[in-house]
């Protein structure tokens, strides 16, 4: 029987895959191995918390706690990623201006 | 009465996919989330401007692997002894994975093609 706690926790899961993909999207081939590797597995176990309750798991409260938490911070540090992947996160800095909005107005 | 947390654990995620979807569907479910992990990877190391430009990219990713999943997975799985829809989640994660690489490969095996056909009964 599907309940309001698997809509929330699939809701939860879909929005750190989605905070998994901007910041894919953002990340260059420039990026820290340990970047891209911690990212992507970010991505892959949000999509198989989706697919648990199929498997008939069901997440208790702390868990729900550590999902929303993280999905928490996620949500305060995308300001660093407004312009792109922060620069400390890559290996050689950017050389080139990426997007229309990086280029000054003088 | 408390119920079992995994009531169908051990069952593989085909079977599972097959049984919530149906036959004609649960396959494709499989093939587009193992697709959709892989080609997070392929996001990664591509350099994009936005995330049109990335989904654009994921839906990609998922198309290539839903028509090329069945023919590579009946390829490869009888390769390695193992059953041919098990192996659909692992092929489409690794064509995701490829995500615009497929120029290259596509290229390489003209490549290789090209030069077999000149050597081809030469010493």
């Amino acid at each position: 029987m599907i309940t309001m706690q698997h809509w929330v926790w699939e809701l939860f899961c879909m929005a750190l895959f989605y905070c998994s993909f901007c910041r894919a999207v953002h990340i260059t081939p420039a990026a820290h191995l340990d970047i891209k590797v911690a990212n992507f597995l970010m991505g892959i176990v949000t999509m198989l918390g989706m697919v648990a309750p199929l498997y008939g798991w069901r997440p208790d409260p702390i868990v729900f706690l550590f999902v929303f938490s993280m999905l928490l911070m996620q949500s305060v540090t995308s300001r660093s990623w407004r312009n792109g992947i922060p620069a400390d996160f890559e290996t050689v800095p950017r050389l080139f201006n990426r997007r229309q909005s990086d280029k000054s107005c003088s | 009465m408390a119920e079992p947390n995994a009531t169908i654990a051990g069952v593989s995620l085909v079977t599972l996919a097959v049984a919530v979807f149906g036959p004609q569907a649960g396959p494709y479910a499989v093939i587009m989330l193992g697709s959709l992990g892989g080609g997070l990877w392929a996001l990664s190391s591509a350099t994009l401007t936005s995330r049109a430009e990335g989904a654009w990219m994921m839906l990609r990713c998922v198309i290539t692997a839903i028509v090329l999943t069945a023919a590579i997975a009946q390829t490869v799985g009888p390769m390695f002894n193992y059953p041919v829809t098990e192996s659909y989640a692992v092929v489409s994660f690794a064509i995701g994975m490829l995500g615009n690489k497929w120029l290259e490969i596509i290229e390489s095996i003209k490549q290789r093609i090209q030069n077999a056909i000149t050597n081809g009964g030469k010493p």
